[in-house]
Order: structure tokens, then C-alpha cells, then sequence
């Protein structure tokens, strides 16, 4: 019995190790996990995302997120604390909101007002909160300016009072918070990697299929079609600002969006984007933010205190990376170190 | 069944490792050419939600057609890829991102409330699986 059933056993094994072969394709296709993905729109802005793994609901979790976090933070919301605070003056914030004051305010102080969540008026008058930007007056400027800086914000533990008929405006780093909000749905929905970008800040967390990093492209100021180089990354986040972005022309001249606090005219520091790398998300974008406005050589010892690196593209199309992108950053046009 | 040189039963003759090898070879082909054949599908999306898909390894020569989102845009398809070519937007960046041709890209117009991405997981792919600026 036992030699008839070694017999059997001898003459089936090839036809065995055959079937077992010939699942091989199906195998290694059922391994690879095919991802989620999303296109919705949200805090005015496209927001993109994919996600690996997990229970398959991340992606809409992270978009109720990005919305609760909208309906805390837009100036614009008429419920939102900060719509509040804007028609009161006074008012009590919740501790998630009274936070990213703070942090704004320490960043403020760190740029000496350059990056400043009190431009509300001054976007106001330049029309960038709307669809027809356009050239204001010399008064209506210095109108606005009377109600910008940073220290017309007052705390008092839980409460924030402003002065002189200011008014707050955290959507300098928004999109970059709305990013983290989704990558935290993510883990908490134990996805094994995601990608998120609301509008032009990115998220990345985990692994893509394959166990590979993401790989970010970073858009070309000079032709937004296209990209002019990548970074390779994970557990991230991602943000950019450019001059290319919002803008008008006026008597052959070109305005963009991101003023100066202080002369309240389009800033200046020899860039036409730059890219920051960051850990914490709000941060990626405030700092991408400042760093425009204050260029790359002033840049160095903001991004040192925050822990981030940064991808300066000057108005002469020349690129500049911190040390710590060296390997992450790649592009065939060639850059140079920055002065870290 | 064959018996070795020591008298024992050997499990598999060499003719056997041979078609074992043969069916290696076959199912890292077959695998290879699933993978390679895997189509591209533009998905074209209006406030998230899906309004049309388009394989475009089906696509023979170049058209366009309107979605009416909250504007309406057009949108242009060719064998090598996909591409806002019109849109009642003020700014036009919708256009400005150029034909999407690689898996994991994507466009979207604002205004419209209309995307247009081509779907699938880009890892084995040397693309972007996003764009930051």
C-alpha cells in the first residue's frame, strides 16, 4: 500500500510542480496591491489622490478630513473660526486652530513679517481672492498695509484679538495642512502607501506597489506643462510657490500673488518658485511661502531651525538644492548647492 | 520511473526538469505580456464622480468632445494620449497642462470641476505619481 501510494506520488509530481508553474502569472499578479484613486475638488483647488493597501474607504475618509479642516480654517466660510474671529475681532479658538496661530506668529517672527497670515486686506485690494486680479492704487495700498502685520494679533490663552481692523488668512498653509489631514487617514486606515496633492502641495506616505518610493515632479516655472525635475520620496510632505502661479500683466509688466507685507507689492527674492521638503505638512507650505519671498541665501537659517530642504529655481532659470536633497533631487538640466 | 545508480527511485527524470523549465519560461513570457499589454484608461471625472472612460489602446486617430461641467470643456483624445484642448475658464491652466501619456498622470480644470487622469498604478512606470507647484 505505502509503495503503490510512493508509486502515485512519483508519477503525479511532475504534472504537480507543472500546475504549480503554471499559476505562477496569476500569483504575481494577485500580489500587486491596485490602488485607489481620486479626483475631487476642495479648498479651491484640485485635490489628487492614490492609496495603497488599507480598507479601501481612506481616500473618501481623508476627503470628509480635508473638508472639516476647510470648514475650521477658510476665511472665506462664514462659519469657520477664523471667518469669525475676522467680523468679531475677539474670539475664543479651538485648541487645533489656536495652534497653527501660534505657529504662524513664531513664523512670522523667525521671517521679521515676510510670511505674515495677515495679508487678507491686502489680497483683498489686489482682487487675488477672486477670478479679476488686477492693478490697485497707491492709496488703496497703504489703505490695506495700515492693517497688515503680524503684530496686530493678540492671544490671551484660548482667545485671539485683532487690532487696527485686521484680519487672518491661514491659507498660506492650508493646502499643505489639508495634505497631512489626508495622510493621517491613511495610517489610521493602515494603507500601505498614499499620495495626496491639494492643489500644489503633496503628501506622500508608505510605499507605492513594488515597495518603491514616490516619485514627485516638480512643475517647470518656465513651462507649466512640464516638469523640471523629480524628487524620489516618501513620508513627506511636499509644497511649492511660484510666481507663475496666480498673475497679471499691466503695461508689459508681470504681478503675482504672493505680496510683500511690507511695501504690499508683489515680493521679490530672485526666484521664480522654490520647493520645500518638510515633515510637517502646514509647515512645507508656509515655508515655501517665505522662502519665495525672502530668497535663497536668507532662506538657509529658516530652513535650518524647521528641519527642511528646498529646491530654489531662480528668475534665470538656474537651480539651487539644500544638502539634504542631494540623491532625492533629479533633473537633466543640472543645479547647483545652496548655501547650506 | 527510473531507478539511480544506487538502486533509488528518482522523482524526476531529466525530460521532466526540462518541461519544468519550458513552463517557467512560458509563464514569466505570458506574465510579462500581461503586464506589458495592460491598456491605458483615460477616466474623465466631474466633481469626482466618473463620466466617461476611454481605453486608449482603442483610440485610431485623434477627436475631442465636450464635457459640461459647471463650464464646459473640451477635451482631445489621440493613440498617445489625452488633453484639455478647450475651456470656457478664464485662466486656462486646464490647457497648460498639456497631454497626459503616461499611467498616474493627471489634469484637471477648477472652474469646471472636470478631471481627466490615466488610471493605473505607475510603479513600474518612470513617470510621476504626482506634481507639487
Amino acid at each position: 500500500m505505502k509503495k503503490t501510494l510512493k508509486s502515485l506520488l512519483s508519477s503525479f509530481a511532475p504534472l504537480a510542480i507543472s500546475a504549480v508553474l503554471a499559476l505562477f502569472p496569476v500569483l504575481l499578479t494577485s500580489c500587486s496591491v491596485k490602488p485607489t484613486q481620486k479626483v475631487t475638488f476642495a479648498m479651491g483647488s484640485v485635490v489628487s489622490q492614490t492609496v495603497y493597501g488599507g480598507d479601501g474607504g481612506a481616500a473618501e475618509k481623508a476627503n470628509k478630513a480635508i473638508a472639516e479642516l476647510d470648514g475650521l480654517i477658510s476665511y472665506r466660510d462664514e462659519d469657520s473660526e477664523i471667518a469669525k474671529l475676522n467680523k468679531d475681532k475677539t474670539a475664543f479658538l479651538s485648541d487645533n486652530v489656536l495652534k497653527l496661530v501660534r505657529e504662524s506668529l513664531e513664523l512670522s517672527s523667525d521671517t521679521a513679517g515676510m510670511f505674515d497670515i495677515t495679508v487678507l486686506p491686502l489680497v483683498k485690494v489686489w482682487g487675488f481672492d477672486g477670478d479679476s486680479p488686477a492693478l490697485p492704487a497707491e492709496e488703496e495700498i497703504s489703505s490695506a498695509l495700515e492693517s497688515v502685520g503680524f503684530e496686530n494679533i493678540i492671544i490671551n490663552e484660548s482667545s485671539v484679538t485683532l487690532k487696527n481692523s485686521a484680519a487672518l488668512d491661514l491659507s498660506a498653509l492650508g493646502k499643505g495642512l489639508a495634505c497631512e489631514a489626508a495622510v493621517n487617514e491613511y495610517k489610521k486606515a493602515g494603507a500601505t502607501g498614499g499620495i495626496v496633492s491639494v492643489g500644489g502641495s503633496v503628501g506622500v506616505y508608505g510605499l507605492k506597489t513594488g515597495g518603491k518610493p514616490f516619485t514627485v515632479g516638480i512643475r517647470d516655472p518656465f513651462d507649466v506643462s512640464s516638469v523640471i525635475g523629480t524628487l524620489t520620496i516618501t513620508n513627506t510632505f511636499i509644497s511649492t510657490s511660484g510666481s507663475y502661479e496666480k498673475k497679471f500683466e499691466k503695461d508689459g509688466k508681470t504681478y503675482h500673488h504672493l505680496l510683500d507685507p511690507k511695501t504690499g507689492y508683489p515680493a521679490y527674492g530672485g526666484c521664480v518658485s522654490v520647493t520645500v521638503v518638510c515633515g510637517d505638512g502646514g509647515l512645507s507650505d508656509a515655508l515655501a511661502s517665505a522662502c519665495f519671498c525672502l530668497g535663497i541665501e536668507k532662506s538657509q537659517t529658516l530652513l535650518e531651525k524647521y528641519s527642511a530642504e528646498a529646491v530654489f529655481i531662480t528668475d534665470g532659470n538656474k537651480i539651487f538644492i539644500t544638502s539634504g536633497l542631494t540623491g532625492v533631487f533629479e533633473t537633466p538640466l543640472g543645479y547647483e548647492a545652496a548655501y547650506r | 520511473m527510473r531507478n539511480d545508480a544506487n538502486g533509488r527511485r528518482k522523482l524526476l527524470r531529466p525530460a521532466d526538469l526540462l518541461l519544468a523549465a519550458a513552463i517557467i519560461a512560458l509563464s514569466v513570457f505570458g506574465f510579462l505580456m500581461f503586464r506589458s499589454g495592460e491598456g491605458k484608461t483615460a477616466v474623465i471625472e466631474y466633481n469626482g464622480k466618473p463620466v466617461k472612460t476611454i481605453d486608449l489602446s482603442l483610440v485610431k486617430e485623434q477627436y475631442s468632445f465636450e464635457i459640461a461641467g459647471d463650464l464646459t470643456v473640451e477635451i482631445t483624445v489621440s493613440p498617445e494620449g489625452i488633453w484639455f484642448s478647450k475651456s470656457e475658464c478664464r485662466d486656462k491652466l486646464c490647457i497648460q497642462f498639456g497631454r497626459l501619456t503616461n499611467k498616474g498622470e493627471m489634469a484637471a480644470c477648477l472652474p469646471a470641476r472636470v478631471s481627466v487622469r490615466i488610471s493605473g498604478d505607475s510603479a513600474d512606470k518612470i513617470t510621476f505619481d504626482g506634481i507639487t507647484g
